[in-house]
């Protein structure tokens, strides 16, 4: 049995591999999805795992991969910010902002500081924003895995959602 | 910010969000007349709630995407090489997380290929080797839907080495594309997918799984016919999670989920089969004929799309296809089915039920109804049964209707288990295929895996060779109960100069030496006072024990006498007694100190403690024992065993107590990252570390170089992992069960390495060639055979000679001169006491115990046969002719009932008719029957091997397999040129121009194991008669004997042999003294009732060896 330490690594890495074969190829008509990155790395890591019990069940991967993807992202934005040194080429298009006819920008690193920031004080709520926004997970398998109802992980999401937003601003 | 606060603005936010927006400005002041600054805090979120800047999940990772996209875009402007290996780059078709695939033109032969190049970084040096072997090995795939692999390589542009493959270059589009590009009715699609079925079963049949089949990786070229890329890369994969990251990441990452099948998503590896890709062909199909995937896995979470594959049923295809869909409907079912045994066995079952749909036939996919033949029955005959159709309808349903659920009932229960049954003997090819293949690339672990997997019921000669391969474990020798437990317990096995392995062991009375191999005892030193730590010296030469009192004594393990006594003087109690290769010095060492002294003398040389708050780890002699590397938790420290003095020393985390060094001083590796369980080689002088290797589960509990300083082995629980000492590339990995080892020495040769865990030592062979070479002819062999005991192998060929050997040994017994260079045969008699050959078409016989010629009249040769004698085969199944020169080609069933001669000239004598053996054209060039004599096997120029019913005549069976190595096509072809039989008859075996020798599995008619057996041509290729050995003998002028036992249980039997020979040595001895003649000697010991059957063979075999010194 693995620690949950060297668990975490083994996920990070190959998701930092994923994410960066990605990156070289682009098929036509796909996109990228944090989401499908963790899928990807299951499959791979859980299908070949070669000791049984490395960890519990799905949810309890995707919590450690959503926690690895994050960092992921935050890595890679980072090295390349460093590479162009241009910030602006790192903002994220939010589709959402379409509907209301602007742009409105988020910066991944900004989003990965205020999470890091969220964790020293609700280190539940950063927990589940990973886990929905990098592990792609759905609210009731949240509840599932934080071990909530899915009331309190509803509003806690709500909560979580509306800071960090008011921290990106 | 602090918890509290955070959680007073929670609390805030989430009253004032139930408030209407007006309010909450008076609620939030009111509330915060304590702390105002909370205010604007809160409203920036109330200002957010809504969603404005975090959109929901989805949107946010569609967001994400377009940061990693554009990264695509810069990276993509990286400069093309013109030039790659011989291949001539013309463009670069894509960029995948592996590197790069360019389009390329080779101009010997001229043709396109696909070069796909492997980034540095993608694939360590230690997996190179792996790569280029699984490359050649895929390479083998020869089909044309298959894209082909020409090629594997490395190139260096200046960047390093970079390894690349080159395959066919495939002008096509993508399935789906060319379905819709071209128009395709649903049927002609069907017809795609069934050809694609037949691309994939040649696969299987070579036990390639793919794994990663998805529309994408399937091309239709202009003719229209589908071509599968990327075959085995899966497979590949299967031994090494990184390369199939760097892999299947070239592939799309979304894209692949939806072929999964339940049992791959369950992540599962071991019960993944070839019906895994019939399933994801299922899936194909269903997107050709739906133009969507059965599920949409967009946007589900893992857990989700797990749940939906292996639950819910893809919905009915749409009203388009309606005219077919109750069939299309039934085979698209059974492909898919979440149940492996309940799905279609193999992809040819899928391509025949598409076929027989596509003809208007009864399909297998559904339960066969009366109900559902009729509808068949009748749209084939529309016309005529038009008005038969009520009739038998009302026949049919009603009383009947109950028998039929009961009929229907029985027949899905036998199609599932006739689909268990393919299917199992697919998954045992494919495994056997697959530890076959894991040997050869030296991964014994993988190898083991996949002989477990193999079905248990259809194991037979080519598992319990592999497993033979892999159980390399020797005497394993257990210290027994009356052993001590002692400290020292890394220090206790050694080889002696002589290559013996050595075990050292303590009991109340005495220090044990054994030789493991022969178990006899090596010496007995009687030491009454009570022991604390012993150590025996690598080279095995001196033995040292520590007392409760302190007292130190070193002896000499050849004289037994004691070297020297000394008394020290440590704090704490010493754990560790280690001797210096050449065992002049020894150190001994307690958590906190270190002493090194004079073993002859008992002299102290230095003395070392470390910091109170420091321990000791372990250590080890450098090179010849001028230095000391002491390895302590924070690092490694390297003194001067003379002076004392700390040479130098290097502060490094996380070190384990396994080091060592090499012979000459000049690397040393340590195991020095308890995370990583990678053992670091450092410089023996700097301590600069120059490299790494890793492979361990866990950290490496003890490590060796070998004596030339040549190879190091590591291991840890369950494996020995070689690595080149130099490149630090993998040389083989072992399988070690059951031990934990905490030594490791190497033989002198390097040819074997003992370990030990203090309580019993296990030596294993990991080089050893998987035969036993019988060497000593000067050119081409065409005829062997083994003696009725199998004891014996009589050999001939081109050199004129006709030569015995020891079949246990490999030596060569008699050499007999014979003036011709062509041999038909050369065998034994029934009794095994002459070797019978035939030049021609005459008979010449020695006498096996003396090498005399035999006068003709005395050939014990069968007397029915109307040729010139034919000797009668003992035991059964014979094969006397392979050989197909001037025509001359001869086969005979033991009762004389079947025998062919001549093929050439289609001269019959009796029984058969040359039209029996239509196929292979007039090239007929072996011939054997079975033992039973139902089956006659024949092998030809064509390059095939075909299988006879013996009393009709009729053709069973087409083996087809024995393709020209395919790296070099002009090199050899796949003409056969040997066949024969298995004893029970479950197996066949064939050899040919190829090199090979291929065995085949008669009950399903697919070869199980191609054994890369010589490097010319293969005339002999022929079981032992107990079945456990195969004989092969080559136009490179060896024989081989390939061994269904491991090699080491077999010294067993030699040395029994060898002991019962020195038993008989001095009879044979007195009788040669006193009749002078061997010819009377061998009669005297024939007619010799006193003796059994085994001193007889014995004392014959001795009689050989004087009566005949060998060429």
């Amino acid at each position: 049995m693995s620690s949950p330490e060297s668990l975490l690594e083994e996920v990070y890495s190959e998701l930092r591999g994923l994410a960066r074969s990605f990156m070289h190829k682009r098929p036509p008509g796909q996109t990228l999805q944090p989401t499908a990155l963790v899928h990807e790395a299951y499959l791979r890591l859980a299908g070949h795992a070669p000791e049984q019990g490395r960890w519990e069940s799905r949810a309890h991967f995707c919590a450690v991969a959503a926690k690895a993807m994050r960092q992921v992202l935050a890595n890679h934005v980072r090295d390349k910010r460093a590479q162009k040194r241009s910030p602006d080429g790192d903002r994220l298009t939010l589709s959402e902002a379409v509907a209301e006819g602007g742009t409105t920008q988020v910066d991944m690193l900004a989003l990965h500081d205020a999470l890091s920031d969220l964790s020293k004080v609700d280190s539940r709520k950063a927990e589940l924003v990973e886990l929905r926004f990098f592990g792609g997970l759905t609210m009731t398998e949240i509840a599932q895995v934080l071990d909530l109802s899915t009331a309190t992980v509803e509003r806690e999401w709500r909560v979580a959602k509306a800071w960090i937003g008011a921290q990106l601003k | 910010m602090d918890p509290a606060r955070f959680l007073r603005i929670e609390t805030l936010f989430l009253a004032a969000s139930e408030l209407a927006a007006d309010e909450r400005g008076d609620y939030l002041r009111a509330e915060c007349s304590d702390d105002p600054s909370l205010v604007p805090e809160v409203e920036a979120m109330l200002e957010q709630e809504g969603g404005t800047l975090l959109g929901g999940a989805k949107e946010f990772q569609q967001s994400l995407q377009a940061v990693l996209d554009r990264d695509y875009e810069s990276d993509s402007t990286v400069g093309i090489p013109e030039q790659i290996g011989r291949y001539k780059v013309l463009r670069r078709i894509g960029l995948g997380g592996m590197g790069a695939v360019y389009e390329a033109e080779q101009i010997l032969p001229q043709r396109r290929v696909a070069l796909k190049v492997v980034r540095p970084d993608a694939l360590s040096k230690e997996k190179l080797g792996r790569f280029l072997h699984e490359m050649e090995f895929l390479g083998r795939l020869q089909h044309r839907g298959i894209a082909q692999i020409f090629e594997a390589g490395t190139f260096d542009h200046g960047d390093g080495e970079q390894p690349f493959f080159a395959m066919e270059y495939v002008d096509g589009l993508q399935l789906l594309d060319y379905a819709r590009r071209h128009r395709l009715n649903a049927k002609q699609r069907l017809g795609l997918i069934a050809e694609l079925c037949d691309a994939v079963q040649h696969a299987h049949q070579q036990g390639v799984i793919h794994r990663d089949l998805k529309s994408e990786n399937v091309l239709v070229t202009e003719d229209g016919k589908p071509k599968v890329l990327d075959f085995g890369v899966g497979r590949m994969v299967d031994t090494d999670v990184n390369a199939k990251t760097a892999w299947t990441a070239a592939g799309q990452i979304v894209g692949t989920l939806a072929y999964m099948s339940p049992e791959q998503i369950s992540g599962r590896p071991g019960t993944v089969d070839t019906r895994s890709d019939v399933y994801a062909i299922g899936v194909m199909l269903y997107e050709l004929l739906a133009e969507r995937l059965p599920f949409d896995l967009r946007n589900v979470s893992l857990a989700e799309a797990g749940r939906i594959i292996c639950e819910k049923d893809p919905p009915r295809l749409s009203e388009k296809t309606s005219s077919s869909r109750g069939d299309v409907e039934a085979i698209l079912g059974m492909a898919l089915e979440k149940e492996k045994a309940r799905r279609y066995a193999s992809a040819s079952d899928l391509a025949n039920d598409i076929r027989n749909y596509l003809k208007d036939l009864p399909i297998r996919a559904r339960p066969t109804t009366t109900w559902y033949q009729l509808r068949k029955f009748t749209r084939r005959h529309r016309v005529a049964f038009a008005g038969a159709v009520a009739t038998v309808l009302a026949l049919s349903i009603g009383v009947v209707s109950t028998a039929v659920q009961a009929v229907r009932a029985t027949r899905n229960a036998s199609v599932a288990e006739s689909n268990e049954i393919t299917a199992n003997r697919m998954a045992y090819r494919a495994n056997i295929a697959a530890a076959s293949s894991a040997i050869a690339l030296g991964d014994a672990l993988a190898a083991r895996r996949h002989l477990d997997e193999a079905p248990e019921a259809l194991r037979h000669w080519e598992w319990r060779h592999l497993n033979s391969r892999i159980e390399t474990t020797a005497a394993i020798f257990p210290a027994g109960p009356e052993a001590l437990t002692l400290h020292g317990e890394d220090a206790r096995i050694a080889f002696d100069p002589n290559g013996r392995a050595l075990f050292l062991h303590a009991t109340r009375q005495a220090l044990i030496v054994t030789d493991l191999l022969s178990r006899r005892l090596v010496s007995t030193i009687p030491v009454t006072s009570d022991l604390s730590t012993i150590a025996l010296a690598p080279n095995g030469s001196r033995i040292a024990a520590l007392d409760r009192n302190s007292r130190l004594r070193i002896w000499d393990v050849a004289s037994g006498k004691m070297q020297s006594e000394t008394h020290l003087s440590h704090a704490e109690p010493i754990l560790a007694l280690r001797f210096s290769a050449d065992a002049a010095k020894i150190a001994a060492s307690s958590t906190k100190e270190l002493s090194i002294f004079d073993s002859h003398s008992g002299s102290q040389r230095m003395q070392h403690r470390v910091a109170s708050n420091s321990r000791f780890q372990g250590g080890t002699f450098i090179g010849d024992g001028k230095q000391y590397a002491l390895q302590v938790e924070s690092g490694i420290r390297l003194f001067d065993t003379s002076t004392g003095e700390l040479v130098t020393e290097r502060r490094m985390q996380g070190c384990s107590q396994t080091i060592a060094g090499s012979p000459d001083g000049s690397r040393i590796a340590s195991g020095t990252d308890l995370k990583t369980h990678i053992t670091r080689i450092l410089d023996g002088k700097t301590l600069a570390t120059l490299g790494q290797v890793g492979g361990h589960p866990r950290n490496a509990s003890c490590i060796a170089y070998s004596r030339d300083g040549r190879l190091l082995a590591s291991a840890s629980s369950g494996r020995i992992i070689i690595h080149d000492a130099n490149t630090l590339e993998l040389r083989k990995s072992l399988f070690l069960p059951v031990l934990k080892p905490n030594s490791l020495r190497w033989s002198p040769d390097g040819s074997s390495v003992l370990v030990s865990d203090g309580k019993e030592a296990r030596l294993l062979r990991w080089n050893l060639p998987p035969y036993l070479e019988l060497g000593g002819h000067e050119s081409f062999i065409y005829v062997a055979s083994w003696s009725p005991d199998g004891t014996m192998i009589a050999s001939a060929g081109w050199d004129q000679t006709v030569r015995l050997w020891d079949a246990w040994t490999g030596k060569q017994l008699a050499a007999l001169p014979f003036e011709t260079d062509f041999f038909n045969y050369v065998g034994f008699s029934d009794d095994g006491s002459q070797v019978l050959a035939m030049p021609r078409r005459e008979f010449v016989a020695w006498d096996v115990a003396t090498g005399n010629r035999i006068p003709i009249r005395e050939i014990k040769a069968p007397e029915h046969s109307p040729l010139p004698p034919l000797p009668r085969s003992a035991r059964g199944g014979s094969k006397f002719v392979q050989w197909a020169r001037g025509g001359q080609n001869i086969a005979t069933s033991p009762d004389g009932s079947l025998l062919l001669h001549d093929y050439r000239v289609t001269e019959i004598l009796t029984g058969i008719d040359r039209s029996m053996l239509r196929g292979h054209g007039d090239s007929i060039r072996a011939v054997a029957a079975s033992f039973d004599n139902q089956y006659i096997a024949s092998g030809g120029s064509d390059g095939t091997v075909r299988l006879w019913d013996a009393r009709t005549g009729d053709q069973l069976a087409l083996l087809a397999g024995h393709r020209a190595t395919p790296t070099d096509p002009g090199f050899s072809s796949a003409k056969v040129y040997s066949v024969e039989f298995s004893r029970d008859g479950k197996r066949l075996l064939s050899g040919g121009d190829n090199a090979r020798v291929e065995l085949w599995d008669l009950e399903s008619g697919k070869d199980v194991l191609s054994l890369q057996a010589h490097a010319s041509y293969v005339h002999v290729a022929a079981f032992s008669p107990d079945g456990s050995r195969i004989l092969s003998g080559s136009g490179d002028a060896t024989l081989r004997i390939w061994d269904s036992v491991p090699s080491l249980e077999r010294r067993r039997e030699i040395r029994a042999a060898e002991a019962l020979q020195a038993e008989m040595r001095p009879q044979v001895k007195r009788l040669m003294d006193e009749l002078q003649d061997p010819a009377l000697v061998a009669g005297e010991l024939r007619a010799d009732e006193s003796l059994d059957a085994e001193q007889r063979r014995a004392a014959l075999r001795i009689l050989l060896s004087r009566s005949i010194s060998p060429r």
